[in-house]
């Protein structure tokens, strides 16, 4: 099948040009592999690193300045997004999650304010739906978990958040523009 | 030809076919099919979900505990550089 497509090149030489192709493709993506296992390994841990800063317990935290960090973390890896998502292993932490959740929604504002000048109109924030839903029809999720919502969003969501509703994808076109 | 510990890595944690492959709910699903759905040019093609996990204390010793993870979208076009290039080479051009 491969050679069957080779109809101006001797053998010989497509097979040398593939070795060498292929090699640097290997060794190419390798080095965009270990880019992004350090950016993304660098971001994770920020997380122990202020929660012990500001004597908060983890996961229940939303870093301030997620968006100025995600930005340079997705500039350096190429990563489309990065997202943090807590560990809620039992239904005290879930419930415990959704209070916090609905307290703290500063940083999406913090982080749309990254991008003053995008071209597009930001939404208002809704405010954070309250309980842990899934993305199908956001209905409440009561099963027992363990479960792993999606909190702070690099790019920011653009509209009503909890798990938030992965409407960051509209606000990922804005950012890109920004650029 | 990718058989080394980080592409494998990689495949455990591309959510291709839309299945999850962890145990926990992680909403793989859903991120793939909104992300697929937008017209995005840097995301042409497939993608890839990693997870790097996060500890409570940043070097992780006895006591020290999984409370989290932070999640990369990744396009394979950035991924996997030149592919292009060996798909030409292998058709002859």
């Amino acid at each position: 099948m491969f050679f069957s497509f080779v109809t101006h090149l001797s053998i010989d030489v497509v097979v040398s040009k593939f070795e060498v192709a292929s090699a640097e493709v290997v060794d190419g993506s390798r080095r965009n592999y270990e880019t992004l296992l350090t950016g993304i390994h660098t971001f994770a841990t920020l997380f122990p690193s202020v929660a012990g800063e500001l004597n908060e317990t983890l996961p229940y935290l939303a870093l301030r300045d997620y968006e100025a960090f995600g930005f340079g973390a997705r500039q350096l890896t190429g990563a489309l997004c990065f997202i943090y998502v807590p560990l809620l292993t039992t239904v005290g932490m879930q419930d415990r999650w959704e209070i916090y959740a609905s307290a703290n929604q500063g940083w999406i504002a913090n982080g749309r304010s990254f991008y003053p000048d995008a071209d597009e109109p930001i939404q208002e924030s809704n405010p954070i739906i309250p309980y842990i839903h899934n993305l199908r029809d956001f209905e409440p999720d009561r099963s027992p978990g363990p479960k792993a919502p999606i909190w702070q969003s690099s790019p920011p969501p653009v509209d009503t958040v909890s798990c938030p509703a992965l409407e960051f994808l509209v606000c990922l076109k804005i950012s890109l523009k920004a650029r | 030809m990718y058989d080394n510990e980080a592409y494998a890595e990689i495949v455990n944690y591309t959510a291709l076919t839309g299945t999850p492959v962890l145990s926990t709910p992680f909403p793989l699903r859903e991120i793939t099919n909104r992300f697929l759905s937008l017209d995005i040019p840097e995301m042409d093609g497939p993608l890839s979900l990693l997870l790097q996990p996060v500890y409570s204390e940043i070097n992780p010793r006895n006591g020290s505990e999984l409370i989290a993870h932070v999640m990369a979208v990744v396009s394979w076009k950035t991924l996997f550089e030149n592919v292009s290039e060996l798909s030409l080479i292998t058709c002859g051009y």
